[in-house]
């Protein structure tokens, strides 16, 4: 090759068109990689994002289908419109143990369980 | 006479003198005349059996129960010198505050007096059934040696102390027949009677005194003891058998006008599995699940209730223990998964533990002891007990448990499995402390008890009764410190009298 090449493709536009493709690339697979992990993070159902910081879920749901049990009028819709307004966008830590401090707990086959805690397993069993 | 004395010497017909008379040499007639050794005036203790276990002596105490099981009336109590510390378990602390206090939830409560008309007490009687250095607060350097306790969130159970009766020479606890005969022997001013049986109260015509006790040996003799003062110092159980059973005045029996004695009967219940507690984190600390050493003392942590607690909630006293280490079923072990997970915990090392407790029973006057008409071989009548406990005993007692597992949750160190929910599966793990309580209680107003705040007995001018007969709630601390120090304010008070 000539050294006229040097005068035809400059270094800066390459340089520019190499970092865009790089990018898109990163950016792209991060997009890709975060989505694909956050969908299968979150448990699958219609309350699957209120599920989501409960992580043991076979436990939970074992859990719940007793709640379910003990609780015949559990209603799923309405159980999840309160267990949404009681997180309020905190920790499910920091909830269940204001519940446990303030008194909202419940029995369920014979454990002292947060209330909290409870629907949610409740809704765990329940999709 | 000398120190020990048999009353099968003593020629039939004939009257003992004597300044004070201690009918029974248990923990209460024991410590009693211990603290009035050297007293310009004379002491008799009359003991029924002698220094040892005898079979025929024993079955004096034979008798019948009746309403709920409970143990029999001749294995629960132990009828020679030291009395019941002859098989007791060692335990002790003191009462709580409002164990002495008028709770409206709890009928026939209130002491006379309060908790600081026996704090001066207490020292010494732990010094007597050798309860090591009387601090039961969790001493600091307790828990810099094995650990911290129980985190608990804040509410109505909290850690507090059990300190455990050691004789000294033994790992058994005090037996104070056999750890104070010496020092008994060596009271100027005192005589132990052993064999010596008292029958009857006899009161004077008037009934307002006693004149002289009826003595008998289970080898046929019947003499008399004539004494300035008696106190009575038999047991829960034997101290109203002998007052009822006196009836040759007062024909319902001494200090029995109002229908009072043999009454109240209270013993602390000691279910065995009441729940299972799991801790997060792995084993607790050591001090919970069995006792240990330190400074002198032996101790053991207990989950108790606090006053608060007790008036808000009108929850009974119960003194939880932790008990053995327990696997938990698989539904169980998914709970405390799915709950640790969710409060952000690791409970990788979870442990799981069974808790037992001692309760604390509402007074029941029908809970009672009366007399039979069968007779022992000395001609004494002998006891029925009716024993009951209530659903409501039990439902007061799930209801603290489940105060502590809100407790431990609120922490973020454990949680609760409450075993417990009916009647039926109680009694499937139910014991009895037998602590024998309440069946001369102690009231400042005659008709609502038999002894008053010096326990004397109401009406009779030279009557005293000593030890937890007379405790008109017994809360769910063990007796027998208790009582020790109740006789300790009992001698002052005697000593006032011969002043």
């Amino acid at each position: 090759m000539s050294e006229d090449w040097k005068a035809t493709v400059s270094r800066r536009p390459l340089l520019a068109a190499l970092g865009t493709i790089l990018g898109v690339g990163v950016v792209g697979g991060a997009i890709y990689e975060g989505g694909h992990a956050l969908f299968h993070r979150l448990p699958k159902g219609p309350y699957g994002h209120l599920l989501a910081e409960l992580g043991d879920m076979p436990s939970a749901t074992r859990v719940g289908r007793a709640v379910l049990a003990e609780m015949p009028d559990f209603r799923a819709t309405a159980v999840a419109g309160n267990v949404r307004r009681g997180l309020a966008g905190r920790s499910l830590p920091v909830v269940l143990t204001e519940d446990a401090v303030e008194g909202r707990i419940d029995e369920v086959q014979a454990w002292v369980l947060p209330v909290t805690l409870t629907q949610l397993c409740g809704l765990a069993a329940s999709q | 006479m000398p120190a020990f004395s048999d009353a099968r010497t003593v020629p039939s017909g004939s009257t003992v003198e004597t300044d004070l008379a201690i009918i029974g040499g248990g923990p209460a007639g024991i410590s009693l005349a211990l603290t009035l050794a050297g007293k310009p005036f004379r002491i008799l203790i009359l003991e029924s059996g002698g220094t040892s276990y005898d079979d025929k002596t024993q079955s004096l105490y034979d008798g019948v129960e009746t309403g709920v099981r409970y143990t029999p009336l001749n294995a629960t109590r132990q009828r020679h010198l030291g009395g019941g510390t002859n098989h007791w378990g060692g335990w002790c602390r003191p009462l709580d505050k409002s164990d002495f206090e008028k709770r409206s939830w709890v009928p026939y409560s209130g002491w006379p007096f309060g908790l600081e008309a026996l704090q001066p007490y207490y020292p010494r009687a732990a010094e007597l059934v050798e309860a090591g250095p009387f601090d039961f607060a969790g001493n600091p350097q307790w828990l810099d040696k094995y650990g911290a306790p129980l985190a608990l969130g804040q509410g109505g159970v909290y850690t507090s102390w059990f300190q455990f009766s050691k004789m000294r020479g033994s790992e058994l606890p005090t037996n104070f027949g056999e750890r104070y005969a010496a020092d008994l022997k060596r009271v100027p001013n005192l005589t132990v009677m052993l064999q010596a049986n008292v029958t009857n109260i006899a009161l004077a015509p008037d009934g307002k005194s006693v004149e002289h006790l009826d003595v008998a040996t289970l080898s046929g003799g019947k003499f008399a003891v004539k004494a300035k003062y008696v106190v009575l110092g038999t047991g829960g159980i034997e101290n109203a058998r002998l007052l009822l059973a006196s009836n040759g005045v007062q024909k319902h029996g001494i200090g029995n006008d109002h229908d009072l004695v043999g009454r109240f009967f209270m013993d602390n219940p000691i279910p065995r599995q009441t729940a299972k507690l799991v801790s997060f984190s792995g084993p607790i600390a050591p001090y919970y699940p069995s006792s240990q050493r330190g400074d002198g003392a032996v101790f053991r942590a207990t989950l108790a209730v606090t006053e608060a607690f007790k008036r808000a909630t009108h929850v009974m006293g119960s003194l939880t223990t932790v008990e053995n280490k327990v696997e938990l079923d698989d539904f169980g072990k998914a709970v405390v998964a799915t709950t640790a997970s969710a409060l952000g915990v690791d409970a990788s090392n979870a442990q799981a533990y069974e808790l037992g407790c001692g309760m604390e029973l509402k007074p029941d006057p029908d809970r009672r002891l009366t007399l039979t008409g069968e007779k022992d071989p000395l001609g004494m009548p002998r006891l029925k007990l009716h024993m009951t406990i209530g659903d409501e005993d039990f439902a007061r007692y799930r209801q603290t448990m489940k105060e502590l597992g809100r407790q431990l949750l609120a922490a973020r160190s454990g949680m609760i499995h409450l075993d417990r929910s009916s009647r039926e599966s109680w009694f499937e793990v139910m014991d009895w402390g037998n602590d024998h309580d309440g069946t001369t209680r102690m009231h400042d107003n005659p008709k609502l008890g038999v002894v008053d705040a010096n326990l004397k007995v109401h009406g009779v001018s030279n009557l005293f009764v000593a030890g937890s007969s007379t405790f008109p709630t017994s809360g769910a601390s063990n007796p027998t410190m208790n009582l020790v120090a109740l006789t300790l304010r009992l001698a002052d008070h005697v000593k006032g009298l011969f002043a």
